[in-house]
């Protein structure tokens, strides 16, 4: 499995060629030997790549990694071959619990990122909304306002956002 | 001085790193120290380093911070004899110094009048010229935009247009031709109405790439003034300083002295008590004109604190228990050069917009010539609420060279991780030839904007970056050690 | 251990002669396997492109941790079998590192008739699935198999080792805590449906991945139901509807990615405590084995030779050195990890039977794993040794080895004949890999003996027959015997078959073993205790 890793909006395909005697990465096909990869915490460190070493000091944000190195500060995120992680989530959107639509919040066709709010149901005189488990096109409302459901009733799907995909 | 001090404990009506500074004075000096602070910063840093705090409400955590009533309560409540308002938010409020003088507390600041002529830009404009100060050639503000615009084509171009109860660059426009002068004129009213309520502008003439020279000036309230000599604060981005040097770059010795005299001058005029700043614009040829006066500690007071070594925010207090100035002008010199970076959240690269974030990691350089002045805290939110200045990093060398040296050492090595901020960015302006010989004006981050972008790295350096990168990543080490040793030793192999 | 000095000419005829003879044989063997894993008709990868599919092949590259080994079993299963139809038998399978775990990882190849299992298809699967439970090897199915291929149905359904078997190990393999998982990137059919059914974990691929026991065809001609693949045993309604999978997968890297971070969930298991150092490289180069492995089977050589290009700083302590010499015993270290080989150096006579035996034993007392380097033409016949008890030392020698409970390893290295095949544990004593050089032959006696032998028989029939059987008859009846003979003697024949783990070449054989050495250490050691010795 190879990586990409975008850095400042460049995109790079990292690759381990090596582990013995020394770790050898590849960045787009040009190799390097890293003599030391150094400890990988947050804060402060140290690598020796090519027997040059290199301080420099780098935290993991839920966004990717933060560096400063050389008096310069860089953004750099890691995306695996696929990497589309809210794809794990399912397209459609169940009832969790029998009740009614109080409010339905998008249109059909609208592109949601994971998390909007899709509907607003009530049920046991209590209210709740219902997001998007992924991000995508709202494909269907099965439901108006005001409707009843019942538990699992399907009450509305998203679609990717790439054309002639899942159900193609 | 050896009379006692009135005053033994202190609010600071303030946040932030500048909270931070004076309760860091006020320990010096023996004194309790009282922080306010809204909910939203109950564990900031300047909360935790005072000795009480007291909590303010307010809707927005910047509106408790400017709650008059509030601030003054929680100092009688605290017991506090003195409030120190810092810079920004009630500092320079008349109102505000007017009531804690009515409270019977002592204000560290100057005369609530004191701070109404002065904040105002016309009456501070007319003072200064009344007691011989230079102020460039303007028309009086008005509303009547009409005989605004044939009085400002009068004085010739190009000419300023500035809202007369305006800061901070909002309502402010340059004008080079008669064509956009009643339209220019429009829109700063409109603008400065918005903002201020207070749509008259006013128009002086327009100098090319001026400098921003200004005078540190500390007087008692009886007449005695004293300057500790001029900064140098041209280098701006949207109005705003964000380099800020002592002494003058290039300053002629004899220019120096007669800009310092003119401050002096003012603030004789105006019996001016506490630390002020004289602002002045400096043209090309020499001549300068007055530009306003902040009747408060300013943000870059350290630079003059290095080359003087005189505690400015220990002699407010001082000044304002009435305990008179720490030294005689004659006792005053300067030695070396001091630099302050303002460290602001905000994407320089982005037409410097404000940045949140969190604080992920912070790492300050260290050496005795560098005071970094914050009160930020690893794992800190950085939110908008607040103005994006998270520090100041200040350097002192023994001359100008030495300090531009050991500034760019120093920000090379400051880590504020989490949050994007203008540390590069300042490198980076720092690093133009321009900057080191001197060549400074307020436009010079426009003029040199091409310049100052990031230059791109070579591959090499590139590949390097993108290695310490990609070992950064928790997932991408696990992939590289994550292998057990017989399958890492012999490597990608295929039968 | 002292290192082993080698008496090598590498500058003789025969070296040279030895080298070019046996590097054709690898090239012979390197063209057919490329054969084999690549050469498709262009419409076949065409028609995975169409449907956003990644060839087998590629898919088991991405799956792997990146710069880490990869060992290919069988690659050339069934080569000898359907008109060759079913290159690698259709399936891929290997030993991998996936998320820093050694894995067995098992591809269907939707390239050849749609990833139809034949019967050898079946056989190489269950054989994988036997792996993984000997060796305790979590096992990663990559499906894509449109079912059994049915004009050969009644080999591949019903018999004790034909697919059925393939679920029952995936049962006992998730019983005995051996996690499975399945990656759905296209059809799962019928019986192919209970892969990922019986898997502990499975990813699916939207859009092209479905799993149903019958597809929409079949449905149809059943109860005249008309219902898409997508409704039918789609990923989004197994993943939300039936749970029969647990993950979607946007597409085949994203499936690969997750697969790849469920097992990185895996506990690791605990590897028996085996006697390990820090691995050297030999000193001898392996290349020298091309000239050590005789052009001629006929030909013998110094086992240790061999030794010396297989083992850590060609260092070896032999066991005996001087007693039954034409059995070569002694310890060693592949890649840090110790080992006990025995290697033929000739016919087995009654004291290297009782030699060999005892090293047997001894390996078992000490907890190392045996290697046996076979070049064995059988043990030695005659009066004198069935008087001196050679079938029961031989017998000895059988029994020790196959109540063993030390990992066991072969390698084929030049013929494998009679019942040496036996004491040198042959595939019938379930060592857990064996591999063959492709120079190897293997059959119940060498080709000559067997033509003569046959061609002898098929004589003496034609003459009770009243046929006339002159000299030019007999030499084409032994002609024809010996090359239908050879043929089943050759290496390419017996892995065709499955007799063994594949063909390797030589040089391969240090790193082939240490990963084979390596997986097998995840299983703990077998039962105590030996039969009854004849003495």
């Amino acid at each position: 499995m190879a990586f990409r890793i975008v850095l400042d909006g460049i995109e790079r395909e990292i690759d381990i060629i090596r582990r013995r005697p020394h770790l050898v990465l590849s960045i787009n096909g040009r190799e390097h030997v890293v003599q030391n990869p150094g400890d990988g915490k947050t804060g402060l460190g140290t690598l020796t790549i090519a027997d040059q070493s290199l301080k420099f000091a780098q935290v993991e944000t839920p966004e990717g990694v933060v560096l400063r190195l050389g008096g310069r500060t860089y953004s750099a995120e890691l995306l695996a071959e696929g990497e589309a992680s809210d794809n794990m989530a399912s397209s459609n959107l169940h009832a969790p619990m029998p009740g009614a639509v109080v409010a339905i919040d998008v249109a059909i066709g609208d592109t949601v990122a994971t998390g909007d709010a899709i509907l607003t149901i009530e049920s046991m005189k209590l209210q709740m909304v219902l997001s998007a488990p992924r991000a995508g096109i709202v494909e269907n409302i099965l439901v108006a306002e005001g409707e009843s459901f019942g538990k699992d009733q399907l009450l509305a799907n998203l679609a990717d956002e790439t054309e002639g995909d899942a159900n193609a | 001085m050896t009379t006692a001090n009135p005053i033994t404990k202190v609010l600071v009506a303030n946040r932030g790193e500048i909270a931070s500074r004076v309760i860091r004075a006020l320990r010096e000096m023996g004194l309790t120290s009282v922080a306010v602070h809204h909910s939203v910063e109950t564990n900031a840093r300047h909360v935790r380093e005072a000795d009480e705090a007291v909590e303010l409400t307010g809707e927005t955590p910047v509106a408790a911070h400017l709650d008059i009533e509030q601030i003054i309560a929680a100092a009688r409540k605290s017991g506090a004899e003195a409030i120190h308002p810092g810079y920004g938010f009630v500092s320079e409020n008349a109102d505000f110094a007017r009531a804690v003088e009515k409270a019977g507390l002592f204000f560290i600041g100057p005369a609530a009048d004191t701070i109404a002529l002065m904040g105002d830009k016309i009456s501070s404009r007319n003072f200064a010229r009344d007691h011989g100060v230079p102020v460039a050639p303007s028309v009086m503000p008005t509303d009547d935009l009409d005989s605004f615009a044939a009085e400002a084509a009068a004085i010739g171009f190009p000419l300023l247009i500035k809202a007369s109860a305006g800061g901070g660059g909002k309502g402010m426009s340059i004008v080079r031709g008669p064509d956009e002068l009643h339209e220019a004129a429009r829109r700063a009213s409109s603008e400065a109405q918005r903002y201020f309520g207070d749509g008259r502008v006013y128009a002086e003439l327009y100098i090319e790439r001026p400098r921003h020279i200004e005078v540190q000036v500390l007087g008692d309230g009886t007449g005695e003034v004293i300057h500790l000599f001029e900064r140098e604060c041209s280098i701006q981005r949207r109005f705003q300083k964000i380099i800020e040097e002592a002494p003058s770059s290039s300053l002629p010795k004899a220019l120096a002295a007669e800009i310092c005299d003119s401050a002096v001058q003012l603030a004789k005029a105006a019996n001016y008590r506490n630390a002020g700043t004289v602002e002045f614009i400096l043209a090309q040829d020499g001549r300068y004109f007055f530009l306003e006066m902040n009747t408060r500690l300013q943000v870059e007071h350290p630079v003059t604190e290095y080359i003087t070594g005189i505690d400015l925010v220990r002699a407010q207090i001082d000044v304002a228990a009435g305990r008179g100035l720490p030294c005689t002008q004659d006792q005053i010199t300067q030695s070396g050069h001091s630099i302050e970076c303002r460290i602001c959240a905000e994407n320089a690269d982005e037409d410097f917009r404000p940045e949140t974030g969190r604080i992920a990691f912070l790492s300050v350089p260290d050496a005795p010539w560098i005071r970094f002045e914050h009160a930020l805290d690893q794992g800190q939110k950085v939110t908008a609420d607040f103005d994006p200045m998270l520090a100041k990093l200040v350097v002192h060398g023994d001359d100008r060279e030495q300090a531009i040296n050991r500034a760019l050492a120093a920000l090379s090595e400051l880590a504020v991780l989490g949050v994007t901020t203008n540390i590069d960015y300042l490198s980076r302006v720092i690093a133009t030839p321009e900057f080191r010989v001197g060549d400074l004006h307020t436009a010079f981050v426009n003029e040199h904007a091409e310049a100052l972008k990031p230059d791109k790295l070579d591959p090499a350096d590139m590949d390097r970056v993108l290695i310490a990168a990609a070992l950064s990543f928790h997932e991408f080490r696990h992939l590289i050690f994550d292998v057990p040793e017989l399958q890492a030793t012999i490597g990608h192999w295929r039968n | 251990m002292r290192k082993i000095q080698s008496k090598l000419n590498t500058n003789s005829p025969d070296f040279m002669s030895n080298a070019a003879h046996n590097r054709r044989l690898v090239a012979e063997f390197r063209e057919k396997q490329e054969a084999a894993r690549h050469t498709r008709p262009q419409r076949d990868f065409d028609r995975l492109e169409k449907q956003g599919k990644m060839p087998p092949r590629k898919r088991v590259e991405m799956l792997l941790d990146p710069g880490t080994p990869f060992l290919e079993l069988s690659s050339l299963a069934a080569n000898r079998a359907y008109n060759g139809d079913s290159p690698s038998a259709s399936s891929i399978v290997g030993i991998g590192t996936v998320s820093g775990r050694e894995v067995l990882i098992r591809a269907d190849d939707p390239t050849v008739k749609g990833g139809a299992w034949f019967p050898l298809t079946a056989k190489k699967i269950v054989r994988a699935l036997d792996i993984a439970l000997e060796n305790h090897l979590p096992v990663i199915h990559l499906c894509d198999s449109a079912g059994g291929f049915l004009q050969l149905q009644s080999e591949v359904f019903p018999d004790k080792f034909a697919a059925g078997r393939i679920f029952r190990n995936q049962s006992i393999l998730s019983k005995k805590g051996i996690k499975q998982l399945s990656i759905v990137f296209g059809h799962c059919t019928a019986g192919g449906a209970y892969i990922p059914g019986l898997s502990d974990y499975s990813v699916i691929v939207r859009g092209t991945g479905a799993v149903f026991l019958g597809g929409p065809p079949l449905v149809k001609a059943a109860t005249g139901e008309e219902v898409s693949v997508e409704e039918l045993g789609g990923a989004e309604m197994h993943t939300s509807v039936s749970g029969t999978c647990d993950y979607p997968a946007r597409d085949e890297a994203d499936a690969i990615r997750i697969g790849r971070e469920i097992v990185s969930q895996w506990d690791r298991p605990k590897k028996w405590d085996f006697q390990q150092e820090a691995p050297e490289a030999p000193a001898y180069d392996s290349e020298e084995l091309y000239g050590i492995i005789p052009n001629d089977i006929k030909k013998s050589f110094d086992v240790r030779e061999i030794i010396a290009r297989l083992v850590d700083g060609s260092r070896f302590h032999e066991y005996q050195p001087n007693y039954g010499q034409t059995l070569v015993c002694g310890f060693a270290n592949i890649w840090g990890m110790k080992v006990g080989i025995l290697g033929n150096n000739g016919v087995l006579f009654n004291e290297s039977s009782l030699k060999g035996a005892h090293f047997i034993e001894l390996c078992n007392q000490n907890n190392t794993p045996l290697l046996f380097l076979q070049n064995i033409t059988g043990y030695m016949i005659g009066r004198e040794y069935e008087r001196r008890g050679i079938t029961k030392d031989g017998a000895k020698m059988i029994m020790a080895q196959s109540c063993s409970r030390v990992p066991k390893f072969t390698v084929m290295c030049n013929g494998s004949f009679g019942a040496g095949n036996y004491g040198m544990c042959g595939r019938a004593f379930d060592g857990r890999f064996l591999f063959t050089w492709p120079n190897h032959q293997i059959g119940v006696m060498g080709g000559d003996q067997a033509a003569n032998t046959l061609a002898e028989v098929k004589a003496n029939q034609m003459r009770r027959n009243g046929e006339t059987v002159d000299d030019t008859v007999i030499q084409s009846l032994w002609e024809d015997t010996r090359k239908a003979y050879e043929d089943q003697l050759s290496a390419y024949y017996s892995t065709s078959q499955l007799w063994d783990d594949g063909i390797i070449d030589p040089v391969d054989t240090r790193n082939a073993l240490a990963i084979a050495m390596s997986a097998a250490m995840n299983a703990p050691l077998g039962d105590d205790g030996y039969g009854v010795f004849r003495f």
